[in-house]
């Protein structure tokens, strides 16, 4: 099979190329039929790369290990239901992974695309078909999934231990079709600028598959959190390591994106601003792939036998440099419909919200690449750590949690402050009340006091956020009860469905505040211990108490796993038996561990072994993860809001404009 | 040769027969059809371009609905929002019936109000009512039947939303009272 997918890719090579030229010339030749051919050849990429594909998978489920590929990433051992995940386990293969997804989403994009993008839509095509050529270049003539070994060895080095996980089913296809289909949207907007068409015409695609590609990155970088918790060991879930800082900084970008489009949809305003900022967006997931495949800080997520670091880094000036060329070149056309009406509005409120995204976003890059900038101008690296992050990035993160719960409050235009007060007293009065039975000690010797002023304001501006949104909806179906005699249920689902956009959104807000409880549960009020244990032994860890039974030892065809027994205590009572594990590949000379996790939405309780010793002693991180849980939980929360958000709206009657608004309205 | 390379290129020929067929297709296409649908596809570009902005008025108005139902407008600014959003949509749609390219409901709607137009100046004397059965009455700018009770309370015709008087038969009213018919 592994000629057939060579053979493929070198056809899927040629097409794409066709297509992107073909669709730029025939635009500019005024060649339908040149037009119609490259967004045919298009479509047909996705079927040769649907082969391409297949024949990789075949030949992983064969264990072909002629395929230097398949032989680097699987062995006889590996459980056939990880073939998916060994596909995409090194450079050669996720970049097959990327390709097959792009050409997915472009023609998916532009089969759907709407009748007013129709004029600049051979623009989107060949930039999309670029950004994919790109990507089956690379392949064909430097990391080709397909290469031969000039011998068939008995067996492959093996599936990496630490991929193992269910986690990696989702967490690393996630997060490149996110940083990959960034490229729809970006093609879009540049489509547009180079047709003329500077108005709001992209607006619609741009939005939704900035959504999609919203919600994969999200998904992606919840997931690899999980992920970390698990299997890594160390009990914590973000490093602020450069790899996940590159996954980070894009999705901070298309968060702004995704509100401050809305604003140009309703009112026709930041038109510059939208298409400089999925720019910056598409800049920052090259960057993100660069530092993937070889960028030049080290990080235990990328591919470290990658020499394509410096192709990407050639491809990221190009895609950074060439669409704001071509931005500037088309400055004068992108006249805003509409100014600013008043700063106490929502779209005033929206751009702070980008201002604080975007600061977040630049703090981090910044954070990133600063080892690179202190060598080069002290000739000795430093590397910057979680306090930095923590301390510059948490207070702006304070300031956008704020404005999460002040900006749906405010109505489009203009607002006057008798409006926004009463608007806001109720969310206003639940954070006063949060902050204050937080602060005071009740019962005597409890509350957080003021020690901890930014656990407390993430508290309180939670509890701020969540009221109004909570606020908001009750409102809705009450308005709704009242004037279509719904019952509260009822009229709270068709208030939900009738507005999807809206509180869609305000679902995808409450999984943030989720996400946010668990952040500020883990970095404030984590406890961790570190013990060595004997078989009986117990210790006492916050109200729990650990007694350590023993480890038992099990050979297996690839690794040899110690399974730790701890019986979990708390007032006395059992609770649980859990049974963390250490597992040691000598192929790859390296241990994994599987924390054991008793997971409560009050707190985690998280007993990892950080060493067996031949005595039977073990080593044991003992760690209680306030809240964590919620963070997790937030993660399908998240999808739910953005499902919802996507779903289609029925078409409009025109007439109604200048009629009688309905007596229930849909936002 | 094995027989998985004699697969592999038999499979990898009928993809580039396929890809050949997928690219080529286009350029052997009947040239008028092609070139009558890039027409129409365009005819049809330039109606919707205007609808962009219909699409966000409408939007913005029931946005605007909703917040004042959620308490979030005072009852003032509510109405001078919707009045500007109307405004906007009403220059609009008087753009888009200049340049010929409103969405065909509004096009059919204008004939059918130029048309009511001609005959009422045609015979204004002439006209008469419909006879109309016990409960019901006929709205007097679009002659469709309408409860009687809709008119007592001094509603708007649902067919054409023109204002309706106390008794419902207050005779033609100006073409300023039909809002949208």
């Amino acid at each position: 099979m592994g000629d057939l997918g060579a053979i493929s890719l070198w056809m899927a090579l040629a097409l794409a190329a066709y297509s992107c030229v073909g669709s730029v010339t025939g635009k500019l030749r005024g060649s339908t039929a040149l037009v119609e051919s490259a967004q045919a050849a298009m479509y047909a990429t996705v079927v040769v790369l649907f082969v391409s594909t297949l024949s990789l998978v075949v030949s992983f489920i064969a264990r072909d290990f002629e395929i230097a590929y398949v032989a680097r990433h699987s062995d006889l051992a590996m459980p056939d239901h990880f073939t998916w995940v060994a596909f995409y386990a090194g450079n050669e293969g996720s970049l097959l992974y990327i390709a097959m997804v792009l050409s997915v989403m472009a023609a998916v994009a532009v089969w759907r695309a709407p009748e007013k993008v129709r004029d600049a839509l051979p623009y989107t095509t060949g930039v999309l078909m670029l950004v994919l050529t790109f990507f089956l270049a690379v392949m064909a003539f430097m990391a080709n999934p397909f290469d031969k070994l000039p011998f068939v060895p008995q067996d492959g080095e093996g599936i990496n231990p630490l991929l193992t996980h269910f986690g990696m089913f989702f967490h690393p296809p996630a997060l490149m079709a996110g940083l990959v289909g960034i490229s729809v949207p970006f093609a879009f907007a540049l489509g547009g600028l180079l047709a003329r068409k500077t108005g709001d015409e992209w607006v619609d695609p741009g939005r939704v598959w900035g959504i999609i590609t919203w919600a994969l990155l999200a998904s992606g970088l919840l997931l690899g959190s999980w992920w970390a918790y698990t299997i890594l060991g160390w009990g914590g879930y973000w490093f602020w390591d450069p790899v996940e800082n590159a996954a980070f900084m894009p999705w901070l970008a298309l968060t702004a994106f995704i509100h401050s489009i809305m604003v140009q949809k309703r009112r026709g305003m930041f038109r510059m601003w939208n298409i400089a900022l999925i720019n910056v967006a598409f800049a920052l997931a090259l960057y993100g792939m660069f530092m993937n495949r070889g960028g030049s800080v080290p990080s235990v997520h990328s591919f470290g036998e990658s020499d394509l670091g410096w192709i990407f880094l050639m491809f990221l000036g190009v895609g950074l440099i060439v669409p704001f060329i071509i931005f500037f070149w088309r400055y004068p056309l992108l006249k805003s419909a509409q100014n600013l009406d008043s700063m106490l509005s929502r779209e005033a409120a929206f751009l702070v919200n980008n201002l604080l995204l975007l600061a977040i976003a630049f703090v981090t890059l910044w954070g990133t690449v600063y080892p690179l900038v202190s060598e080069l101008t002290s000739g000795e690296q430093i590397t910057v750590a979680r306090p930095f992050y923590d301390q510059v990035n948490g207070p702006l993160m304070l300031g956008l949690v704020f404005l999460m719960g002040v900006g749906p409050m405010l109505p489009w235009r203009r607002a006057n402050w008798a409006s926004v007060r009463r608007a806001l007293a109720v969310p206003a009065a639940v954070a006063v009340l949060t902050v204050v039975l937080l602060i005071i000690p009740s019962p005597p010797g409890g509350g957080l006091g003021w020690g901890r002023p930014f656990a407390v304001a993430g508290f309180g501006l939670a509890a701020f956020v969540a009221a109004g949104i909570l606020m908001e909806w009750y409102r809705g179906a009450r308005a709704r009860h009242r004037n279509s005699q719904e019952n509260y249920a009822v009229a709270f689902l068709h208030l939900i469905w009738a507005n999807r956009p809206r509180y869609g959104g305000y679902v995808v807000h409450l999984a943030v505040i989720m996400v946010a409880l668990g952040i500020v549960g883990t970095a404030f009020f984590n406890t961790q211990k570190d013990v060595v244990l004997s078989p009986g032994e117990t210790v006492a860890v916050e109200n729990y108490e650990i007694r350590y039974l023993g480890t038992t030892q099990a050979v297996f065809g690839n690794r040899t796993e110690f399974i730790s027994s701890v019986e979990v205590y708390r007032d006395g009572e059992l609770l649980d038996t859990i049974s963390p594990n250490r597992a040691f590949y000598p192929s790859f000379n390296m241990a994994s561990t599987r924390a054991a996790i008793r997971s409560t939405p009050v707190e985690d309780f998280y007993v990892v072994p950080s060493e067996n010793l031949s005595n039977g002693d073990a080593g044991l991180r003992i760690l209680v993860n306030p809240l964590i849980w919620w963070m997790w939980v937030a993660g399908p929360v998240m999808i739910l809001g953005t499902v919802i958000a996507l779903w289609p709206e029925p078409s409009r009657v025109p007439a109604r404009a200048l009629g009688r608004a309905p007596a229930v309205a849909s936002a | 040769m094995d027989g998985e390379t004699i697969f592999a290129i038999l499979v990898g020929a009928a993809l580039g027969v396929f890809s050949l067929v997928m690219v080529a297709y286009s350029f052997f296409r009947d040239s008028s059809a092609s070139s009558g649908q890039a027409q129409s596809s365009h005819a049809s570009v330039s109606a919707s371009d205007d609808g962009v902005g219909l699409d966000s008025i409408y939007d913005s108005i029931d946005t605007l609905e909703l917040e004042y139902q959620l308490g979030n407008l005072p009852e003032a600014q509510y109405h001078d929002q919707l009045q500007a959003y109307r405004l906007e949509a009403a220059a609009v749609i008087k753009s888009q019936l200049e340049q010929g390219a409103a969405p065909p409901e509004l096009l059919l709607e204008q004939e059918v109000i130029a048309a009511r137009a001609e005959l009422r100046s045609a015979e204004p004397a002439e006209r008469t009512r419909p006879e109309t059965a016990e409960g019901w009455q006929v709205c007097p700018q679009c002659d469709a039947p309408i409860p009687t009770a809709l008119g007592q309370s001094g509603g708007v015709c649902p067919h054409c939303s023109a204002r309706l008087s106390e008794s419902g038969f207050s005779g033609f009213k100006d073409s300023q009272d039909a809002e949208s018919c």
